[in-house]
């Protein structure tokens, strides 16, 4: 056994002190128990002094020794029991309590103490108080930190379930009320804290961040003294306000370390009910102005805001009374921090003012002004900065705070009222502006709010102005497509969430986007601009439901058409030429839809047009040539002659296709106009069989020229589908003769295919045509009436 | 243990404690720092004139030095002639300094002899042990051949023994402690 | 001696203490090392009993038989010479002739004065005994009875003047120190403090050492031999300013015996408690103070014949060097 010396430093020689110590302490152990097994309770101390002497070394590393210590404290647990159990009755323990003391060393000495008083306390004949006191002021004897921090935790231990509380238990014991054990407790906190922190300059000061770790290991021990303070049933809020607290913080405050400020005033929060928290926010809060700069001072105000937080929101608490101003209090102490407490960076600031602003969200979800409030302070703090000191880390931070609101609130047109919101928000970087930007609009959606208002509209477009315009600090480099596409998509979105119920302000509203979105530059065009005239055709349907009450309407269509007209030209200047003649297709149905014919063929004639100033790519040509024509059929509003017009431009045009299978097609296509075509005199259908028969066999003329075997029958089967199709709508035209031809035509081309997939297909093709028809036999044997194959003779 | 003469309840009398530890004492840095470290080795000169020494590196918050940090470079005879004149000028018991490793110094050795490497770090680790029990003697800090051989560049040797006056004319109104000093001797 | 010049025990002498078994007895360590115990008596207490003559011979011709009581002083070192500061004589019997068998004297001594305590010590022995002699021409029958004494004492209430000291070496350790009292009874308790007012050393521990000193002959010419009677661990670790630790120390576990000074000129016991303090180069750093012992009466005992000694309030005069304590 030896004080001597320092801790043995390698893992193996710690393992084996402890081994040896550990095995000493056991053979006293027993002996111990074996002594008091029978009754002689002199020797058993006397083993169990023996067995202490092992917490006199110095050389374990505060590991081993915390292993030694949970040893021995078991062990004399037992003593500790028989005491209470067989001996404590009966007048003997102030002997013992002094028989004890004779003990030569002071460790063994005081553990000895310590486990005597506390039984003599809880056999409940000696006078509480006194003995109390006695323990926690002999303590003081040993000051060696380690040693001195597991005594004095063992004292904590041992009073567990002991220490005066409320009153019926003051009736039990007879004396010592509750503020015998705050004094109890004070004392002992104040001595553990001092030696936690004296430990720091134990040994060689190279050695500091060693010890810095050690000490965190060690950081229970002093916290359990705030635990049993907080066990105490006796100390109430006011209590806790007078005496409880400032007897902890003035400790805090003093020790000047940034370990065990940082450490006790966490374990405050977390240890102490919220009711008393909201009785001493002013006190913590101030006392963390007074602490070291090393310590995280945000996390302290962080966690004790989200305590509050949760406090608030659980329904049994009773939430915030309402005369504690908490938002005040919060708003003012923080503030004061962030400008006086110099290690309190701007980033910590924000992260502080976060919280503070979920607080204020939380328990005044009402008072918008307070959010106003601390953004601008918030505005305040980043502007105070120079911009050259703002990291990324504090834009980040920024970035959380301002996405605060916009979760709480989950309602964008409260955040566009937040007056700082924008201001704030342009102090963000490009990247972190338009990550929030990207916030706000994904919130609009899921939400399903709609703006009503131009003002909102150009509030709210202004806020993700980052996504709409090209920004000054944008970076140069590459943009991903994937992730520009995504963005401007959602944009997209934002142009369906522009929604007002009044038809005119709806159009400002779209003239509005129509500003921002048009300054977006082409590549964003494409995503912006197209929904953008949707909403414009919907507003058109709007106004022409609502004609009767409104005798403008036709002027006011009018100009929104001109809208999308103009919008649609822009789209097409910006090169894309597809979409503008899809949009001027769309733009022709809708004109149509609302009989407004001059208007349905401006747009018709735009888009052939672009057909055919822009459109070379014969692939586009086709599709473009199937949309021209499908849009025609679909149009009711044309009169004869524009209808006719515009019919032959479509076989005109269709004629003119570079390639002969989609010449083939595309004049097959052109007989439906003929068939199904509307004009607005008549309003009926054309129902043209001769036309539509014309059409068809110039397909097959054409596809006659096709040089290429396999793509001829497959035209020709894909005419003879027409001619099926017109046959079964019964026009007269089509006759058995014509189809029979057609189909002897196939059969005999069919063979010269050779083997290979696309013949295949093409046989298939041809086949379930066939089947088609035989079906269409078999059902109309024995019926007289409509259109049958019954005479037609497949070979 | 003979049986104690307590009756009625344990006796926790205690002196009262009249002065109650100021806070800023309870958590102020301990006034006994005191650090000395013997590092970097270096060996300079040839054949007779070749020595080693090593750097001094004192820090402290005891007043009585002048400087809280200083650094000077000191060989082994340097350590020798201050063991000397602290036996010949206090009470102290000086503790011994590593042997002179008269051995090492014979000629016709396989190895470097007094400039292995080995044996310098056997010797600083000695040294600096020495050097930190001489420096934590309360009776030795008012040497002044300790204040010279710990913090000034030069030692002269032929400087004026003597004592430290105290930096400040404190009147103290307390007899003195006894002090002794026993020092185990330990081999190295 | 009677054996040696042939004659033989001629007769047996036993010395009675009238309720002798009923006494308290104290034990003390021989110089051989052998333990006995004595029963106990007071100042002042009545001795009284019977001597117990069996004659083994036909006769016993004798020139009278006498009783002593004796107290006496013996340096170790000159047994030959011992100095008896109390005898009283009781004739038992005149000179003449005692028949074979038994013969009983009973005898009474009334308030016997016993000064000084019993002390059986390393160098010197107060011891108190009764003595038979049987007065015959060539060689005297002797037989010695032992008893102990314990001297009481009685301090006032009052008198509780503490022993306050501020110590150090300058600049470089300050304490303060202080004991409850100067006078501690043998069962008392020491209750004291130790205040640091400056602490520029590593202290590693500090303790109090409980010493004896027996200091036999006079002046300077005496021989003082010193024993620590024990070791009391007061501290562990290093205190900082302002730092104030507790004393209580029990004196009721060792064995000690008041303070004695001057007795009859020939020797002291005395006590000093010796605070010391250990730095972390083993360095000792210690303050010794004298303390005074006394024996105080057992409240079982009533207030018997034994009468308490009172000493009134004067401190002991060589304390040490400045007297600085304000008490």
């Amino acid at each position: 056994m030896t004080t001597q010396g320092e801790p043995g430093s390698s893992l193996e020689d710690q393992e084996k002190l402890l081994d040896d110590a550990v095995r000493r302490v056991k053979r006293n152990a027993f002996d111990m128990k074996r002594c008091l097994d029978q009754s002689q309770v002199m020797d058993g101390v006397n083993h169990a002094g023996t067995m202490l002497d092992e917490m006199r070394t110095s050389l374990l590393s505060p590991k081993s020794y915390y292993m030694l210590y949970m040893n021995v404290s078991d062990e004399l647990m037992h003593l500790s029991q028989f005491l209470v159990d067989e001996y404590g009755k009966g007048n003997r323990m102030p002997d013992l309590y002094e028989l004890v003391q004779y003990c030569g060393n002071i460790v063994p000495r005081l553990y000895l103490l310590v486990t005597v008083g506390t039984a003599y306390i809880k056999v409940r004949e000696g006078s509480r108080k006194n003995i109390l006191r006695d323990l926690v002021e002999m303590c003081r004897g040993v000051q060696h930190p380690l040693r001195g921090l597991f005594l004095r935790n063992y004292l904590l231990q041992c009073t567990r379930l002991a220490l005066p509380d409320t009153g019926q238990d003051k009736e039990q014991y007879g004396d010592g009320g509750v503020e015998d054990s705050i004094e109890f407790i004070h004392l002992n906190f104040g001595e553990m804290n001092k030696l936690w922190v004296r430990m720091q300059y134990q040994g060689h000061s190279r050695e500091k961040e060693k010890r810095e770790k050690e000490r965190l290991e060690l950081r229970v021990l002093v916290g359990t003294n705030l635990v049993r303070l907080s066990d105490l049933q006796g100390i109430d809020a006011e209590c806790y306000k007078k005496q409880v607290l400032p007897g902890i913080l003035d400790q805090v405050i003093q020790c000047r370390d940034p370990i065990s400020q940082e450490y006790l005033l966490e374990c405050v929060i977390s240890v102490f009910p919220d009711e008393f928290h909201l009785q001493t926010l002013e006190s913590i809060l101030r006392t963390c102005q007074k602490l070291h700069e090393r310590v995280a001072i945000r996390k302290i105000v962080v966690s004790l805001l989200e305590r509050l937080i949760k406090f608030s929101e659980n329904p049994d608490s009773g939430g915030i009374p309402s005369d504690i101003l908490i938002f005040n209090i919060f708003s003012v102490e923080v503030s004061e921090l962030i400008q006086n407490h110099k290690s309190v960076a701007t980033v910590d600031g924000l992260a502080m003012l976060s919280s503070v602003l979920n607080l204020a969200l939380t328990v005044y979800p009402k008072e918008i002004s307070y959010v106003d409030q601390l953004l601008s302070f918030c505005l305040k703090c980043v502007e105070s900065v120079p911009e050259a000191d703002i990291n990324n880390i504090t834009l980040k931070e920024l970035l959380k705070l301002l996405k605060v609101p916009i979760d709480a609130y989950n309602h964008v047109l409260t955040i566009i009222k937040l007056e700082t919101y924008a201001p704030l928000m342009a102090r963000l970087g490009y990247q972190h502006r338009k990550d929030l930007s990207v916030y706000l609009c994904q919130n609009l959606i899921d939400t399903g709010i709609e703006i009503p208002t131009p003002q909102e509209a150009e509030e709210f477009l202004g806020l993700i102005e980052s996504l709409i315009k090209k920004q000054s600090d944008e970076p140069t480099g590459e943009i991903d497509p994937e992730d520009f596409s995504e963005e401007q998509n959602l944009v997209g979105q934002v142009v369906h969430r522009l929604v007002s119920p009044v038809n005119d302000q709806q159009y400002h509203v779209l003239t509005t986007a129509k500003k921002y979105f048009t300054e977006g530059g082409e590549e964003r065009l494409r995503y912006t601009l197209p929904p953008l005239v949707f909403a414009a055709m919907k507003l058109v349907r709007r106004y022409y439901a609502d004609k009767d009450a409104d005798d403008k309407w036709e002027k006011k269509l009018q100009h929104i058409f001109q809208f999308i007209s103009q919008i649609i030209h822009s789209i097409s200047s910006a090169g894309l030429s597809e979409l503008s003649l899809r949009l001027f297709i769309q733009a022709a149905l809708s004109a149509d839809r609302v009989h407004v014919e001059t208007i349905a063929y401006e747009f018709v004639s735009q888009a052939f047009m672009i057909y055919e100033e822009e459109i070379s790519d014969s692939k586009a040509q086709m599709s473009a040539i199937t949309l021209l024509v499908g849009m025609l059929e679909q149009m009711g509003s044309l009169g004869e002659e524009n209808h006719e017009t515009l019919r032959s431009k479509c076989a005109v045009t269709s004629n003119k296709l570079l390639r002969k299978s989609n010449q083939c097609r595309a004049v097959a296509l052109c007989s439906n106009l003929f068939w199904s075509g509307r004009i607005a005199e008549s309003n009926a259908h054309l129902r043209d069989g001769q036309r539509v028969v014309e059409c068809l066999r110039k397909a097959l003329k054409i596809a006659n020229q096709c040089m290429e075997a396999a793509a001829q029958v497959q035209l020709f089967i894909e005419v003879l589908n027409y001619y099926l199709y017109y046959y079964e709508k019964e026009c007269e035209s089509v006759t058995i003769q014509i189809l029979e031809q057609l189909i002897r035509k196939i059969n005999d081309s069919l063979p010269h295919l050779g083997a290979n997939e696309e013949a295949e297909q093409i046989h298939k093709h041809f086949q379930l045509t066939i089947q088609h028809v035989v079906h269409r036999q078999k059902l109309s044997e024995g019926s007289t009436g409509g259109p049958n194959y019954a005479k037609l003779k497949i070979i | 243990m003979s049986s104690g003469g307590a009756t009625g309840g344990p006796k926790t009398d205690r002196l009262f404690t009249d002065k109650k530890q100021n806070l800023d004492d309870a958590y102020a840095a301990p006034s006994d720092f005191l650090e000395i470290d013997i590092i970097h080795p270096e060996t300079h000169g040839l054949g007779k004139n070749r020595y080693s020494d090593y750097e001094v590196l004192m820090r402290t918050n005891i007043p009585i030095f002048k400087m809280k940090e200083s650094s000077v470079r000191r060989r082994y005879s340097d350590f020798e002639w201050l063991k000397g004149e602290l036996e010949r000028d206090s009470k102290i018991l000086v503790p011994p300094l590593p042997g002179k490793a008269l051995a090492r110094q014979l000629p016709f050795r396989g190895d470097d002899g007094l400039f292995e490497p080995a044996f310098i770090e056997a010797r600083r680790t000695a040294l600096e042990d020495f050097v930190n029990k001489i420096a934590g003697h309360p009776l030795a800090q008012n040497e002044r051949c300790l204040h010279m051989f710990l913090q000034e560049p030069i030692i002269d040797k032929n400087y004026i023994p003597g004592k430290i006056k105290c930096a400040f004319d404190m009147i103290v109104k307390c007899c003195l402690f006894s002090l002794l000093s026993s020092y185990r001797v330990t081999s190295h | 001696m009677a054996g040696l010049l042939g004659f033989g025990n001629t007769a047996d002498v036993i010395v009675f203490l009238n309720e002798e078994e009923d006494k308290k007895k104290i034990e003390y360590r021989l110089e051989d090392g052998t333990k006995t115990k004595l029963p106990l008596f007071y100042d002042g207490d009545n001795l009284s009993g019977r001597v117990k003559i069996h004659v083994k011979s036909n006769k016993l011709q004798h020139s009278g038989v006498q009783l002593e009581f004796v107290g006496q002083i013996m340096l170790l070192s000159d047994k030959s010479n011992p100095q008896e500061f109390t005898s009283l004589v009781r004739q038992l019997s005149k000179p003449g002739e005692l028949s074979q068998g038994a013969h009983e004297f009973p005898y009474e001594f009334l308030h016997v004065e016993k000064p000084f305590e019993s002390f059986y010590g390393v160098n010197v022995r107060l011891r108190y005994f009764l003595r038979v002699t049987i007065e015959k021409r060539f060689a005297n029958i002797v037989k010695e009875k032992p008893i102990a004494v314990q001297t009481l004492h009685l301090y006032p209430e009052t008198d509780q003047s503490s022993l306050k000291m501020e110590v150090g070496i300058e600049d470089c350790l300050h304490i303060e120190f202080e004991y409850n009292k100067q006078r501690y009874h043998l069962r008392d308790v020491i209750l004291g403090k130790i205040y640091f007012l400056l602490v520029r050393v590593k202290i590693k521990h500090m303790q109090i050492d409980l010493i004896r000193k027996e200091i036999t002959g006079a002046g300077n010419s005496g021989i003082s031999e010193t024993e620590t009677v024990t070791k009391y661990e007061i501290m562990d670790g290093a205190p900082v300013k302002g730092e104030c630790i507790p004393i209580r120390f029990f004196l009721g576990a060792y064995e000690l015996t008041p303070t004695m000074k001057d007795i009859n000129k020939k020797f002291s016991v005395r006590y000093y408690i010796n605070l010391v303090l250990l730095d972390e180069d083993d360095r000792r750093y210690f303050k010794q103070q004298e303390v005074i012992l006394w024996r105080k009466q057992d409240k079982t005992k009533k207030n018997c014949s034994g009468v308490g000694l009172i000493i009134g309030g004067g401190t002991s005069t060589d304390m040490d060097t400045a007297k600085e304590e304000k008490s």
